[in-house]
């Protein structure tokens, strides 16, 4: 599999991670991943670079393309030196959150990525990294727009 | 105050409070926005809030719960809330992560702002 960085960002205060999810989208508009995927993709940047702000203070993304022999993906690398998580299974947990927070972010991320992956050291770091495949029909034209016009007339005998 | 000092997009029609969310906000600023808004419900006589979405491409946890609680104030302050603008792709994306967890059974939706200001 190849890999080629596209950017990267370093998230610190909340206006990078406004710049995270805008940057996640272009690319993964760019990549031709549609409307939906493209949504869900910059939600989850969105939740991790916040989970990086809330819990580490500090950390960065890496934006890359992937390609292996028939496919591309969008692989998001978010890294930090905070704290780490002890208990990795909990936190995974939909609904469950250390803070007053609804606990979803890193489920939801799990949920809408095709790969995802979780390292951490308690009082080292977190590195949560992502990969989404574009769909083959993804990647084609758009639909031709129907046309009523050109049904209008008497029906197919 | 007058809501043209605002320095984020929160309006009084009527007795409506329209609050329209564009492009991307960061955290104090929708932290900025819910102040502003109770503030308003406490200094005018108003019966209702909109907050529209529609300016907005992804809503994360965080901004879902924002909203939603803004809008379970302004309830317990006696004014009548709603959601209006969810665009389909954000709606879907919020269907698939869970509307119940994220609380969005608990307020009213509607399609644009219009539907509550005529
Ligand atoms: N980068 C991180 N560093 C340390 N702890 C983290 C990090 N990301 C998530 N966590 C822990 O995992 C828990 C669950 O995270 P998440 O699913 O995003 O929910 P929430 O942020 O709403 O609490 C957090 O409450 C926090 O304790
Ligand atoms: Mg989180």
């Amino acid at each position: 599999m190849q890999e080629q960085i596209l950017e990267e960002i370093p998230i610190k205060n909340d206006y990078d991670a406004v710049r995270v999810r805008q940057a996640v989208r272009r690319r993964a508009l760019e990549m031709g991943f549609s409307m939906i995927a493209q949504t869900k993709i910059s939600t989850v940047a969105s939740e991790l670079a916040r989970n990086i702000l809330n819990y580490a203070e500090e950390g960065s993304i890496r934006i890359s393309k992937v390609t292996d022999a028939n496919r591309q993906g969008l692989k998001l690398v978010f890294q930090d030196n905070g704290p780490g998580i002890r208990d990795v299974a909990q936190a995974m947990r939909n609904g469950y959150s250390s803070t007053m927070s609804l606990g979803m972010g890193l489920a939801i991320s799990k949920k809408f990525s095709n790969v995802f992956d979780i390292q951490t050291t308690e009082g080292k770091g977190t590195t949560v990294t992502v990969t989404n495949w574009v769909k083959s029909h993804e990647n084609r034209r758009p639909p031709r727009i129907f046309n009523p016009a050109k049904f209008s007339g008497s029906p197919a005998k | 105050m007058n809501e043209l000092e605002l320095n984020v997009p929160v309006l009084v029609i009527k007795n409506t409070i329209v609050v329209a969310l564009q492009f991307d906000l960061n955290d104090r600023m929708v932290q900025s926005i819910q102040d502003q808004v109770l503030t308003l419900i406490e200094q005018r006589n108003v019966q209702r809030l909109v907050i529209s979405v529609a300016g907005l491409d992804v809503i994360d946890s965080f901004l879902a719960r924002m909203l939603v609680s803004t809008l379970k104030m302004a309830a317990m302050m006696g004014v009548q809330g709603f959601l209006a603008g969810i665009k389909p792709y954000v709606a879907l994306t919020l269907v698939d992560m869970g509307l119940e967890r994220l609380h969005l059974f608990d307020v009213k939706i509607v399609s644009s702002v219009e539907d509550v200001v005529v």
